[in-house]
């Protein structure tokens, strides 16, 4: 008789842009964005992210490599960043969905519930420097998207997201690792 | 001549946005998805569907992803840390406040 071994999901974490970034090119975040997906590898989290993150992935390091050449990124550059990011996502087991199918009729309307965000966020002070957070347009697109994934938490270094809570809770970074 | 008269009115397109009991609703998910399926009041994002007058059932499901979970594969997280600054050395010249800059202007902000 066969037995088949079913392996549950952990909590799922969509993961912001930045995030990427930070693993990718060295910063001085490196290292906790490091942490965090050292905690994927070992199943402490799934991660989950879109192809709208990988859109806004490629837009920040067209310009990085454009201002560090002082000449424009090429399709080559695109290919190979797009290579690079799909397979850190594929190996680490990254859930990952077509933000199409996210924004699709069937699941209600988008700009709707992402005003909704934006105007009842929580405005955040961060004591450190007296500055006031709050998520933008984009970023409440995001966590609109983060709930329909189905995601537990959004693991992000901005703390624009700590108002979101409603929605989805704000897993930061700086302070969890 | 008999006055010939033309039902002029549209086919119900929303029988259903209230109350649908031919929906089922989905099982444990957080995730958001619109049980009244492609039926609500407005009428851009919605769609006349015969089946549903006819009794036809309907199962929403939460939106499915490209590549689901599996558990990664070891050693991952190392071989891509900081993998475009061996892949494109000349991003080294682009110091932290410059990437921070870059991210924040992702989603139009400037400080």
């Amino acid at each position: 008789m066969s037995s088949s071994r079913v392996v549950a999901s952990p909590p799922k974490a969509y993961i912001d842009t930045m995030v990427f970034i930070y693993h990718f090119k060295k910063h001085g975040l490196t290292s906790k964005a490091d942490n965090f997906f050292k905690d994927i590898e070992s199943g402490k989290y799934a991660g989950v992210t879109t192809s709208f993150t990988i859109a806004e992935y490629l837009g920040v390091m067209r310009k990085a490599l454009a201002e560090a050449r002082n000449s424009p990124s090429t399709s080559a550059d695109v290919a190979r960043l797009r290579k690079e990011i799909e397979e850190f996502i594929s190996d680490m087991g990254i859930v990952y969905f077509d933000a199409d199918t996210l924004v699709s009729p069937g699941y209600g309307k988008l700009f709707s519930p992402t005003e909704n965000i934006v105007e009842n966020a929580k405005h955040f002070k961060n004591p450190r420097t007296s500055k006031w957070y709050l998520v933008n347009g984009a970023d409440a697109l995001h966590v609109t998207l983060a709930v329909r994934t189905g995601a537990d938490v959004y693991a992000t270094f901005d703390d624009d997201f700590r108002g979101v809570n409603n929605w989805i809770k704000p897993l930061m970074l700086f302070e969890a690792y | 001549m008999p006055a010939v008269s033309i039902n002029l009115a549209p086919k119900r397109f929303f029988p259903f946005f209230s109350i649908d009991d031919t929906i089922r609703p989905l099982g444990k998910s957080n995730a958001q998805v619109k049980v009244s399926g492609y039926f609500n009041g407005d009428v851009a994002d919605s769609f006349y569907n015969e089946r549903l007058e006819l009794g036809g059932v309907f199962t929403v499901r939460a939106p499915a992803p490209i590549m689901r979970w599996h558990p990664a594969k070891q050693g991952t997280t190392a071989k891509f840390r900081g993998h475009l600054s061996k892949i494109y050395p000349e991003l080294d010249k682009i110091d932290d406040n410059d990437l921070d800059m870059l991210i924040r202007n992702m989603r139009s902000r400037e400080e």
